[in-house]
């Protein structure tokens, strides 16, 4: 069982490292290619994006993309990319197993660097040799090859790579049971790379560092090293070193004789490795299982496991197989083709799509609404905890505040939906008049949360601000019409958003189920020092709606927010604001509507 | 081609999805359309969709009557489709939803949620069923107290279904959390500890340490010295963050 931790070291050759440009997305490289003609850069290009795919995994993609390079750069006589792209290649092949052909492709970029005296590529290539010997088994060869790289990446000052081959000669050292000095090793890679803040190999240094300590048996601080660098690992998407992870999670569940997890880790492991074909990372989980479930006395597991375990195995040694694999890979390639026509005709549509502003300057206020929602809710719940302390008064504005800004949700997200629908309606000008509407409304709201008492005029503006909203939202389901006395002076004011909601329980419960087109009507009138505020709708009345909400057990917000509201406010008022509804119906008894009357005291400026 | 049907009583919400499916979801076919929970019934039982695209919120009545009432009309009691609830906003029903593990988008719709959301769906094997999630959630819809309520656990195979109460804890390991049941063996699920505590935390569980989240029904002694652990019935023993100790501490003793 020893032997099956040692599989895991993760090595950071240099290859991309040292030898490619700034590597970018792989989608954004691929939209570069199209534009550009036959030269060195779009060598260069290929090479990024064949680094990129085999970072992701990819590698038939990869190995597509490197041999088109390849025939480019030996048709301008592009040296510098040729290594480039022998060096991926050579590294496809040893991703895939297949270690003479990878070293074969290692020592012709050697070559080619040693011609052109150019120290970083040879150091490179020094190093991936070296990999490659250490992978076969031979450590004395594999050291002395990395050594040699060190010194030169020393001299040349290169930071990252020195880091990493401080972790490969860890590893080396670990492998020849010189703990100290592989942990020594080990944390010097790790500094490095904490000060580069590179996510990728800080993970890798933090699982070699977890896989001493394992074979030291020091469990559990294997597994915090393990567990920090699976999530790093996962954030990035790094398919192959999940799977790594994984399975070593599950050998330390393992070793500590919790065969459970350590079978569900195992599991794991296998579907990201098999979804990107890592030959290596089933082969050990097979390995894995088949040992679990021998310690389990699951004879039969047992014996599945150890089978597959050993064709995974010959597989990866097997040259009929690579040949298999090359032979899939050329399926791949026109299958692969095609789909990136998909791709780059998909990207098109979407630069053509130019409403992306628009989309996210909605995003941002839904946001923003959306956190002040949410602040003032909390700060409610604060507040009534604390109740006795404060003086009733103050407990009275700030919870009028919160309430105030209750605006329905479905209304505000319904909203967005409904203005996002015109983007592909191709209606931009219609869709900015209701973003317009929209962003006054919130803007509306936003300014009275402070306030106790509005302008009537702009409550007005703000109803019918959010009238229009709805009727957008309903399709014109719905007339509206708003008569204010020309009596009433201008420097009246009432609470704010008290008549919001008796609008939209008029249009949710009363017009919106109404079969055929409704009214809606808001009258303000004057009476005896008071306004009078009547909303009245020709929908199916309280009744029926009733029965629906029953059905549906939804209670509406509306209604409750609005009691709650009016009965703060009157605590503190002498002249209590009073509401009184009626249920409109013709002789025979039949609804016709709603009329709810809010009859405010004046308050003038 | 996957088929689908779109239920939301809002025409122009059908519209901005479609939107959406129409630029970014090619492998994608809208075969239909209903405005209420009886259309949606009618349309979905003729034109017989692989998915449905369902809103909550309906006036005359939720998406969770559609699924009772075609359950009810079906000879095997079961649905033959997936389903992607959509809402504006309804926490209740979220919750709901997120118990029993199916699949949920908020509106308005974000195109890269809808896509990953179908890609989860494409990668499910055809004959996993949906039925015993469908199962935990109308009973969680239904029995709003909490006593009794169920969650679903999908893992990359199989759905499991446990009471909560018979979730003993759960512990984290890189974004995953591993699931400890009663009389059952441990369940590995690709969601956070993070997000399983939300779900959690008001049924008595208590995060305790950063990767250990537990059941304080299941708990059977604090031992405060070596760093502070609690030992849970099944002889567990889980540490105690030095930040958690004191509220700890306060929590049992008024328990």
């Amino acid at each position: 069982m020893n032997r099956i931790l040692i599989f895991l070291f993760i090595l950071l050759f240099c290859g991309n490292a040292c030898f490619s440009q700034k590597q970018s997305k792989a989608d954004s490289l691929q939209t570069l290619l199209t534009t550009i003609k036959e030269d060195s850069s779009k060598v260069n290009i290929l090479n990024d994006l064949c680094w990129e795919l085999i970072s992701t995994g990819e590698y038939a993609k990869a190995n597509v993309r490197a041999n088109e390079a390849l025939s480019i750069s030996e048709k301008i006589n592009f040296e510098k990319g040729l290594s480039v792209s022998l060096n991926a290649i050579g590294i496809i092949f040893w991703y895939q197993g297949n270690y003479p052909k990878a070293l074969e492709y290692q020592y012709k970029v050697l070559k080619i660097s040693e011609e052109a005296g150019d120290k970083r590529r040879i150091a490179g290539s020094l190093n991936n040799i070296g990999n490659i010997y250490h992978e076969q088994g031979d450590l004395s060869k594999a050291l002395e090859d990395q050594y040699k790289a060190l010194k030169i990446y020393e001299e040349i000052g290169a930071k990252p790579d020195v880091a990493n081959l401080y972790n490969n000669i860890g590893v080396i050292y670990r492998k020849q049971n010189d703990y100290a000095k592989a942990l020594e090793y080990h944390t010097k890679a790790l500094k490095i790379r904490e000060e580069i803040g590179d996510k990728a190999a800080i993970a890798s240094s933090l699982n070699n560092i977890g896989v001493i300590y394992q074979e030291q048996s020091n469990f559990p601080n294997a597994l915090e090293h393990y567990n920090k660098a699976l999530k790093i690992f996962e954030e990035i998407g790094d398919k192959k070193n999940i799977a790594n992870l994984l399975i070593n999670i599950g050998n330390n569940y393992f070793k500590q004789k919790k065969y459970p997890e350590a079978l569900i880790f195992q599991n794991q492991s296998l579907i990201p490795a098999k979804e990107i074909g890592y030959l290596e990372g089933i082969k050990e989980a097979e390995k894995s299982l088949s040992e679990i479930y021998e310690q389990l006395n699951d004879n039969g597991n047992a014996l599945t496991h150890y089978k597959k375990y050993i064709t995974v195995r010959d597989s990866v040694f097997n040259e009929t197989k690579s040949r298999q694999i090359a032979e899939m890979r050329t399926k791949y390639e026109v299958n692969q083709k095609e789909k990136e026509i998909a791709l780059l005709t998909n990207e098109k549509k979407l630069k053509e799509t130019k409403y992306y502003s628009i989309i996210l300057s909605i995003l941002f206020i839904s946001i923003l609404l959306f956190a002040l929602y949410n602040r003032y809710h909390v700060k409610q719940k604060l507040i009534a905890e604390k109740q006795k302390l404060i003086i009733e008064k103050q407990l009275i504005e700030i919870e009028q505040r919160a309430l105030l800004l209750q605006m329905n949700p479905h209304f505000i997200f319904n909203s967005l939906s409904s203005i996002g629908s015109l983007i592909y309606e191709n209606k931009p000008q219609v869709a900015v008049k209701y973003l317009t509407k929209f962003s006054r409304l919130m803007r509306l709201i936003l300014e009275y949360s402070l306030e106790s008492a509005i302008p009537l005029a702009k409550e007005i503006e703000l109803l019918k601000c959010y009238v229009e909203l709805e009727q957008f939202r309903f399709e014109d389901k719905f007339d509206f019409t708003v008569f204010v006395d020309p009596e009433i002076k201008n420097n009246i004011t009432i609470p704010p958003m008290l008549i919001q909601p008796h609008i939209e329980n008029a249009i949710l419960h009363g017009l919106n189920t109404k079969s055929g087109k409704g009214n809606l009507e808001l009258k303000i009138t004057s009476v005896n020092n008071n306004i009078i505020c009547e909303i009245r709708d020709d929908g199916i009345g309280r009744e029926k709606a009733m029965q629906q909400q029953n059905e549906t057990n939804h209670k509406s917000m509306a209604t409750d927010i609005t009691n709650k509201r009016l009965e703060i406010i009157n605590q503190n008022n002498s002249n209590p604001i009073q509401l009184t509804i009626e249920d409109l119906k013709n002789a025979e008894g039949s609804a016709l509507g709603t009329s709810v009357k809010l009859t405010i005291p004046f308050q003038t400026v | 081609m996957i088929t689908a049907v779109i239920v939301d009583d809002e025409k122009r919400s059908r519209t901005f999805l479609k939107g959406h499916i129409n630029t970014f979801c090619p492998g994608l076919k809208i075969v239909g359309e209903a405005e209420s929970v009886s259309s949606a019934v009618k349309v979905i039982q003729d034109l017989n969709p692989e998915l449905v695209f369902l809103d909550i919120k309906m006036p005359d009545g939720t998406g969770f009557d559609v699924i009772e009432r075609l359950r009810e009309e079906d000879k095997n009691g079961v649905l033959k489709f997936k389903i992607i609830f959509t809402t504006a906003f309804d926490q209740y029903a979220i919750k709901a939803i997120k118990f029993s593990a199916l699949d949920y988008l908020l509106k308005p719709i974000d195109p890269e949620e809808l896509v990953a959301a179908l890609k989860k769906i494409k990668i499910e094997p055809a004959q996993k069923s949906i039925n015993e999630n469908i199962d935990v959630l109308i009973s969680n819809v239904k029995s709003l107290s909490g006593t009794n309520k169920k969650i679903a656990l999908n893992t990359s195979n199989k759905t499991y279904i446990y009471k909560i109460d018979e979730i003993i804890r759960c512990e984290s390991s890189g974004s995953y959390t591993v699931f400890y049941i009663k009389n059952a063996e441990p369940i590995l699920i690709s969601k956070s500890l993070g997000e399983t505590e939300d779900l959690l935390k008001e049924h008595q569980f208590e995060r305790i340490h950063k990767s250990h989240l537990i059941n304080l029904n299941y708990l059977r002694t604090f031992i405060k010295s070596d760093g502070g652990y609690v030992e849970m019935e099944n002889g567990d023993k889980i540490p105690v963050s030095n930040r958690k100790r004191e509220y700890l501490t306060q929590l049992l003793k008024s328990l």
